[in-house]
C-alpha cells in the first residue's frame, strides 16, 4: 500500500521536518514493513502553471505537431508539443527551460519543427509519476498562471509503499497506519471519520436489504443530476497519483480516494441501470455476471453479490460488474458502501482470481461501523464537485454481538517475561480505544469495530508489546531439560552419510517429481511396488506429475547432468524418502479442535499417508582411481556398491545375506538383494546397460538403492572383540568346483569344516579358462588360522586342511588344485 | 677354566681397538658397517671376551681390566656412532636425494592417488549444525511424514479453511485437491506430532523438507529446507525465546551479531515476531549499506518467523494452555545458507553439480 507521507501528516501531527528514516523506523518497530521510500516525481527547476492560448497544427510532419503559444504569468512562451489531449483554454503543466526531470531529462530552449520551442507541455509520465499517462495533464480551472505546479501536483514528495499484515485489516488506510503512527510518535492524531458531514433524509425511492450471513451491513446513497464532465478536484488526483492509483472519473476517484482514507471500499453504480432495490445475497449457483474487465464470470452459491430485484450488479466486495458500470454518460448514480465477512470476500476473490484494492481490504476485515458514513461523505465529494444532488439513503444492517475478552494483565509477563506496570497497560489499551471494564483481578475488554485481530488474551498482549516495544524484549535462556542427544536411527543415517562421502560420494538433494515414463524406463513393472505411483493434484508441471518411488531416477538425471558439464567418474548419493501409494482407500477425517484428537483419530490421519520409507541410493561411474604419474587406473565394478553395503550394514550389526536375483534397474546377472533374516534392505550392483541408455548414459554405471528405515530397525549393538594375541597361521587354499558353486556356499562349507579355529576367509582369486575343465572354475581362498591360548603346530593344521578339502570334495565334488 | 690373560692383557685390546677404528673409517655405507659393529662390538668381538675374562681376576687386576675395557669399548662406541652419522648424511646427500619427488605434482592433479574424498550436501550439514547447537541445549531432534495430512499441516495449526495458504497456488494436493493429503508446506506439523507424542517439558528441533508450487529461480525452489524449533514448559515467555534465537545467531554467525525482534502474524503463534539479523557484512552503516547485496540495502536480513505457540495451537495438542506456554520458531535454510556463504543462486542448491557440493566437504 502507497501512501504519501504529506497524507498521514493531516491526520498525524508530527513536524513536517520530520525524517522519513524516523517515520519508517517507527512503522517497522510496530510491523509494519516499508518496502519502499520513493520522492514521487522527482523535478527540479521552473515547473509552472500555463495557459494554452492559441495552438497552431503543422501538418508538414509524419504526425499532426502542435506549437502552442502558452501564457506562463510573467511571458508567453512558444512551445512544441506532440500530444493532443488539451484545448485552447486549458491549464496545463509547464516546464521551463532549466528544469529537470526525472531520468536527469534536461528542458532548454530548442530548435525544433522549424519553430523554437521554450520548454516543454508535460504530461504525467514525463513527471516520473505515472506510467501509464501518456496524456497532457489538463489542470482544473481557477489557478495563478506562473504559479509552482510542483506543490500543485504534489512533486517531490515522499511516498511510503508500506506492507500491512494479514491480520491488520484496518491498517490499509490512512486512518488506519495514521492512529498507529500517532501511537508511537505519541503526537496527536485526528480521526479523519470526524470530519463534518450532512444529514441525508431517508430515500423514498432507493431500497436496500441483506439477503445473507455473510454480510451485516449495506448504505446507499442515491444522487441525480451529476455532471459527468466534472474534473476531479486537483488534491484527489495528486493523492491517487501518489498512490498508485489511476484517476478514472469523479466518481471512481472519490470511491477510491475515501478507500485509501478511511480504509472503506465504496462502489459506484449507475443508478439508471439499477430497477428495484439493492440487496446483498448469495450469488445463484451457475449465475454468470460480465465484470468491468469485459470477462464473464460463473459465479457459486458461496459468492456474495450486490444485486437488484432483477440482476446481479457486482460480484460484492472484489470487482463491478459492466452492465451498471458509470459511463461519461451516467447523471444518476448509486454510491454502494457495505460490511462483508471477510472469509467469503477472500475466498470468492481467491476462487476467481481477482485480487483488487477493495477485496484485499475486505478480505482483512473493515471497520464495520463507517459505511454510513464514508457513503454520505463520498455523496457530499460528488455533490461539491460533481454537481449531483443527493436524493436520500437507505441502511440495512443486521445486529453482530459484539465479543469482549477477559483479559488478567498477569498474562503479559507470564508470556513475555517482563513486568509492565499496570498503568502502563492499561494506557496502551485505552490509546489503542478498546474499553477496559475493571472488576478484580480480571478486566472485561472490549476491542474497537475495526480490531478483528483482537479475540483472546494473547491477541491483547501482543498489542501491548507491540505498542511499548518488541525491542525492548530481553534476551534470556530457558532452563531446558537435559538432552539425549541424537536417537539410534539419527545416528544410523548421519553415519551413513558421513560413510558415502567418505568413500567418495557426493551427496545430492533432488527434486522428488517424476514421470511414468521416467519410471518405466528404469523396467519397473506394474507388478512391482515402485510402479504404486502417487500422482500430485496439482504438479508443476504435467510432465512430472508423480513423486518418487525410487531414488535412482533423480541420480540418473544428476548423473547425466554433470556429464554434460563434463564431469567425469562420478560418484553421487542420496537419503531421502520415496512415497508408495498405499492400496488402503480411506476417507480422510477431520478432528475437532481445541481438544487433544484420540488415538484412533491420529491413526486415521496417519493412514490416509502414503507409505513413506527413508532410501538410501548412489552411483558410481567411472574410474574409481584415475590413472598417472602415481599408479594405474581401476575402474568401479560390479562388486563396489554390494561390498559398501555389507560394510555399511556390518558398521551397524547387521551380518547380510547376498543374493542373485534379477530386478530392474540392475543388470540380470550381476545385482545383489541384499538381506537380513527374512527381510530385504536393498540392492546392489551394475546396472542394465540397455536401460541406462534409455536414460542417456553410456558406459557402465554402479550403485545400490537400500531401506534405511530395515537397517535402522535390524541393526544390533556394538560389541568390544575378543582377540588371541597367539600366532597366527596363513594357509592359501584353491579349489576346482562347478561354475555354479557359490563363494557363499564355498566359504560356509570351510568354516563349518575348519571350526573355530578358523580365524577368517577370503576369496582372492576366481579362475576360468585354460587349465581347468569346462564348466569348471578355480577359486582361491586365503585362510588364516588362530587359538585363543596356542601356538598352532604344522600337525593341527594339516589335519585341519584335511577336513576342509575332504568337506569340499564332499559338499561340492570340488578337488584341491595342484 | 683359568683366565686367558691374553685376551686381557693392555696390547691386545689397543690393538682390537686400533683395528675396531680402522675397520669403522673403511666402511663404504651402513650396511658395511653394521657388520664392523657386529665384529668389533658384537658378543664375538675381542673386547666383548675380553670382557668375560674380568670376572676370574681378584683385587687391583680386576679394577685395572675393568677400566681397560671399558676406556676401549667406549672409543669404539664413539667411533661407530660418529661413522654411522657420516654415512647416513651421505645416504641423504646422494641415495635420497635421487629419490627426490616433485611434490607440486599433487596440486597439478588434484585426484592423484586413492585419497578420493565426496562431499554431503551443505543443506544436509547447515541443518546438522543448527540441530547440534540445539541438542546442546538439550533438544531432541523431531520428525515426520513430508506427505502430510491437511489436518495436520493446516487445521492443526490455526490455520483457517479459507486461508490463501491453501489454495493450489501454494500447496501441492496429492492424488486429488479433496484427499486430505498435502505435501507438508512448512516443518509446523511436526510440532504438533511432537506434543502428541510426548508430555511437556517439550524441547524439539525440526529440520526437514518442505514444499510449495514456486518454480525454480534465482531466489524459490519448489523443494526447499526449514527447520524449526519448538518448546513447551512451564514459564516459558517470550524473553526466552530471544535468547534462545540470540544464541542460534551467535553460533552461526559469530558471537558479535546483532538481532532485533519485529511484530508479525502466524496463525499458530500469538504474539508473533519477524527475527532480522544486522546485516553482518554491511553491519547496517549507512554507507556501506548501499552497495551491500547480502542485505540489499536494508541494513538487516529477515532470518525467521516465531512466536509464542497460540493457545488454541496447544489445547490441540492437548496440552493445557493455562498451565502451560510454548515457544515455536522456524527459518529457511536455503536463505540461511546463501547469506551465509555467498550463493546467490538458488539453482546451485537443486542442480546436483558435484563442483558444487564438493566445495563444502563433509562438513560446514
Ligand atoms: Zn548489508
Amino acid at each position: 500500500m502507497k501512501l504519501p507521507i504529506s497524507w498521514i501528516n493531516e491526520f498525524v501531527k508530527f513536524p513536517k521536518t520530520t525524517k522519513t528514516e524516523v517515520i519508517v523506523d517507527h512503522l517497522v518497530k510496530l510491523g509494519y514493513e516499508v518496502e519502499g521510500v520513493e520522492i514521487f516525481g522527482d523535478v527540479q527547476g521552473p515547473l509552472v502553471v500555463g495557459k494554452v492560448e492559441k495552438i497552431e497544427i503543422l501538418n508538414e510532419f509524419k504526425k499532426p505537431i502542435r506549437y502552442c503559444t502558452v501564457n506562463v504569468g510573467s511571458k508567453v512562451n512558444g512551445i512544441i508539443c506532440g500530444a493532443s489531449n488539451f484545448k485552447e483554454g486549458d491549464l496545463v503543466v509547464v516546464a521551463l527551460p532549466g528544469a529537470v526531470l526525472p531520468g536527469d531529462f534536461k528542458i532548454a530552449e530548442r530548435e525544433t519543427y522549424g519553430k523554437i520551442s521554450q520548454g516543454m507541455i508535460c504530461s504525467a509520465k514525463e513527471l516520473g509519476f505515472s506510467d501509464n499517462h501518456d496524456g497532457i495533464i489538463v489542470l482544473a480551472t481557477g489557478l495563478k498562471l506562473g504559479s509552482d505546479a510542483k506543490d500543485l501536483l504534489g512533486l517531490g514528495e515522499t511516498v511510503l509503499d508500506i506492507a500491512v499484515l494479514p491480520d491488520r485489516g484496518y491498517a490499509m488506510s490512512v486512518r488506519g497506519i495514521g492512529r498507529e503512527l500517532s501511537l508511537a510518535m505519541n503526537v496527536k492524531y485526528i480521526d479523519p471519520i470526524t470530519q463534518k458531514i450532512p444529514k441525508i433524509k431517508k430515500s423514498t425511492k432507493l431500497k436496500s436489504n441483506i439477503k445473507t450471513d455473510k454480510a451485516s451491513k449495506l448504505a446507499v446513497v442515491l444522487l441525480k443530476d451529476y455532471d459527468s464532465n466534472s474534473i476531479t478536484p486537483m488534491f484527489m488526483q495528486k493523492r491517487l497519483a501518489q498512490s498508485g492509483l489511476r484517476s478514472i472519473s469523479l466518481p471512481v476517484d472519490v470511491t477510491n480516494y475515501l478507500m485509501l482514507e478511511i480504509g472503506q471500499p465504496l462502489h459506484a453504480f449507475d443508478a439508471d441501470k439499477v430497477s428495484g432495490s439493492v440487496q446483498i445475497r448469495n450469488a445463484k449457483q451457475g449465475e454468470v455476471l460480465e465484470t468491468l474487465d469485459h470477462v464473464k464470470r460463473k459465479l457459486g452459491q458461496q459468492d456474495l453479490v450486490i444485486a437488484d430485484t432483477k440482476k446481479v450488479l457486482s460480484v460484492a466486495g472484489v470487482m463491478g460488474g459492466l452492465e451498471s458500470e458509470i459511463t461519461d454518460k451516467s447523471t444518476n448514480l448509486i454510491i454502494e458502501s457495505a460490511v462483508f465477512d471477510k472469509g467469503s470476500i477472500s475466498r470468492t476473490s481467491r476462487n476467481l482470481k481477482l485480487p483488487s484494492e477493495a477485496s484485499k481490504r475486505f478480505e482483512r476485515g473493515t471497520d464495520s461501523s463507517v459505511n454510513e458514513y464514508t457513503a454520505i461523505l463520498a455523496a457530499q465529494y460528488l455533490a461539491k464537485y460533481g454537481e449531483a444532488k443527493i436524493q436520500g439513503i437507505s441502511l440495512a444492517k443486521k445486529t453482530i454481538k459484539a465479543q469482549s475478552i477477559s483479559f488478567n494483565p498477569q498474562e503479559v509477563k507470564r508470556l513475555i517475561g517482563v513486568d509492565i506496570d499496570v498503568a502502563v497497560i492499561s494506557k496502551i489499551l485505552k490509546s489503542l480505544e478498546i474499553k477496559i471494564t475493571k472488576s478484580s483481578k480480571t478486566w472485561k475488554l472490549q476491542p474497537p469495530t475495526w480490531r478483528h485481530d483482537l479475540n483472546m488474551p494473547a491477541d491483547i498482549v501482543e498489542e501491548i508489546v507491540r505498542i511499548w516495544g518488541y525491542h525492548k524484549i530481553p534476551s534470556r535462556l530457558p532452563n531446558t531439560q537435559i538432552g539425549r542427544g541424537l536417537s539410534k536411527s539419527q545416528i544410523i543415517k548421519k553415519s551413513i552419510s558421513i560413510k558415502l562421502a567418505g568413500m567418495g560420494a557426493n551427496e545430492v538433494l533432488n527434486y522428488p517429481f517424476v514421470s511414468l515414463d521416467q519410471i518405466e524406463s528404469l523396467g519397473i513393472t506394474s507388478k512391482d511396488q515402485r510402479h504404486n505411483l502417487v500422482r500430485l493434484a496439482n504438479p508443476l508441471s504435467e510432465d512430472l506429475p508423480y513423486l518418487r518411488t525410487s531414488l535412482i531416477p533423480g541420480l540418473f538425471e544428476a548423473l547425466s547432468r554433470n556429464i554434460s558439464r563434463g564431469a567425469d567418474n562420478i560418484s553421487l548419493f542420496e537419503q531421502g524418502s520415496v512415497y508408495i501409494k498405499s492400496n488402503a482407500s480411506k476417507k480422510s477425517i477431520k478432528p475437532k479442535l481445541l481438544k487433544r484428537p484420540s488415538a484412533k483419530e491420529i491413526n486415521d490421519l496417519n493412514s490416509i499417508l502414503p507409505i513413506q520409507p527413508k532410501m538410501v541410493s548412489a552411483i558410481f561411474s567411472g574410474e574409481k582411481y584415475q590413472s598417472g604419474w602415481w599408479q594405474n587406473s581401476q575402474k568401479f565394478s560390479w562388486n563396489d556398491p554390494i561390498e559398501m553395503v555389507v560394510k555399511i550394514c556390518a558398521e551397524h550389526g547387521i551380518n547380510v545375506n547376498l543374493k542373485n536375483v534379477k530386478l530392474a534397474p540392475f543388470h540380470p546377472g550381476r545385482c545383489a538383494e541384499i538381506s537380513v533374516g527374512n527381510t530385504i534392505i536393498g540392492y546392489a550392483g551394475e546396472f542394465n546397460p540397455s536401460i541406462l541408455e534409455k536414460n542417456g548414459i553410456s558406459g557402465k554405471v554402479y550403485g545400490f538403492e537400500i531401506n534405511v528405515d530395515v537397517i535402522v530397525n535390524n541393526s544390533q549393538d556394538k560389541h568390544a572383540p575378543i582377540f588371541s594375541a597367539m600366532p597366527v597361521v596363513k594357509e592359501d587354499l584353491a579349489f576346482v568346483v562347478s561354475k555354479d558353486v557359490t563363494a557363499r556356499e564355498m566359504t560356509e562349507t570351510i568354516g563349518k569344516s575348519a571350526g573355530e579355529l578358523l580365524e577368517s576367509v577370503r576369496l582372492f582369486d576366481v579362475y576360468e579358462g585354460s587349465n581347468i575343465a569346462e564348466g569348471k572354475k578355480s577359486m582361491a581362498f586365503s585362510l588364516r588360522f588362530r587359538a585363543s591360548d596356542r601356538t598352532l603346530n604344522s600337525e593341527e593344521i594339516a589335519k585341519l586342511r584335511g577336513q576342509i578339502v575332504s568337506a569340499i570334495e564332499k559338499q561340492h565334488q570340488g578337488s584341491l588344485r595342484a | 677354566m683359568s683366565p686367558d690373560s691374553n685376551l686381557l692383557c693392555e696390547e691386545t685390546i689397543n690393538q682390537a681397538v686400533v683395528q675396531a677404528l680402522k675397520e669403522i673409517q673403511l666402511a663404504k655405507n651402513l650396511e658395511e658397517l653394521k657388520n664392523v659393529r657386529l665384529n668389533h662390538a658384537g658378543e664375538k668381538s675381542p673386547i666383548a671376551l675380553a670382557n668375560r675374562e674380568i670376572g676370574s681376576l681378584e683385587g687391583t687386576a680386576k679394577a685395572d681390566a675393568g677400566k681397560r675395557i671399558g676406556e676401549a669399548r667406549n672409543k669404539v662406541k664413539i667411533a661407530l656412532d660418529d661413522r654411522t652419522v657420516e654415512l647416513q648424511n651421505e645416504r641423504e646427500d646422494s641415495i635420497l636425494i635421487a629419490e627426490k619427488v616433485d611434490v607440486t605434482q599433487v596440486l597439478a592433479n588434484a585426484n592423484s592417488s586413492s585419497l578420493m574424498v565426496g562431499a554431503r550436501h551443505p543443506l544436509t550439514t547447515i541443518a546438522e549444525h543448527i540441530s547440534d547447537v540445539f541438542i546442546a541445549m538439550g533438544y531432541e531432534v523431531a520428525e515426520g511424514p513430508e506427505a502430510e495430512s491437511e489436518w495436520f499441516n493446516f487445521d492443526s495449526l490455526n490455520i483457517s479453511e479459507d486461508h490463501p495458504s491453501r489454495s493450489s497456488s501454494d500447496t501441492f494436493y496429492v492424488e486429488s485437491m479433496d484427499s486430505g493429503v498435502v505435501m507438508r508446506t512448512q516443518t509446523s506439523p511436526v510440532q504438533i506430532r511432537a506434543m502428541l507424542e510426548r508430555k511437556p517439558p517439550i524441547y524439539v528441533i525440526v529440520p526437514g523438507k518442505v514444499f510449495r508450487t514456486d518454480e525454480l529461480d534465482a531466489t524459490h525452489t519448489p523443494v526447499f529446507h526449514q527447520v524449526e524449533g519448538l518448546a513447551v514448559d512451564k514459564n516459558l515467555t517470550m524473553a526466552d525465546l530471544k535468547g534462545t534465537l540470540d544464541h542460534l545467531a551467535q553460533s552461526m554467525f559469530g558471537s558479535g551479531i546483532e538481532t532485533r525482534f519485529r511484530p508479525s502474524y502466524f496463525p499458530f503463534t500469538e504474539p508473533s515476531a519477524e527475527l532480522d539479523l544486522k546485516c553482518f557484512v554491511c553491519k547496517g552503516e549507512t554507507k556501506k549499506r548501499k552497495d551491500c547485496k547480502t542485505c540489499r540495502s536494508e541494513g538487516w536480513i529477515e532470518w525467521g518467523g516465531c512466536g509464542m505457540v497460540n493457545p488454541n495451537v496447544l489445547e490441540t495438542a492437548g496440552i493445557d494452555s493455562s498451565k502451560y506456554s510454548g515457544f515455536a520458531f522456524g527459518m529457511g535454510l536455503e536463505r540461511t545458507l546463501m547469506f551465509r556463504y555467498g550463493i546467490t543462486d538458488m539453482h546451485d542448491l537443486v542442480e546436483s553439480d558435484i563442483r558444487f557440493t564438493s566445495r563444502f566437504g563433509l562438513g560446514l
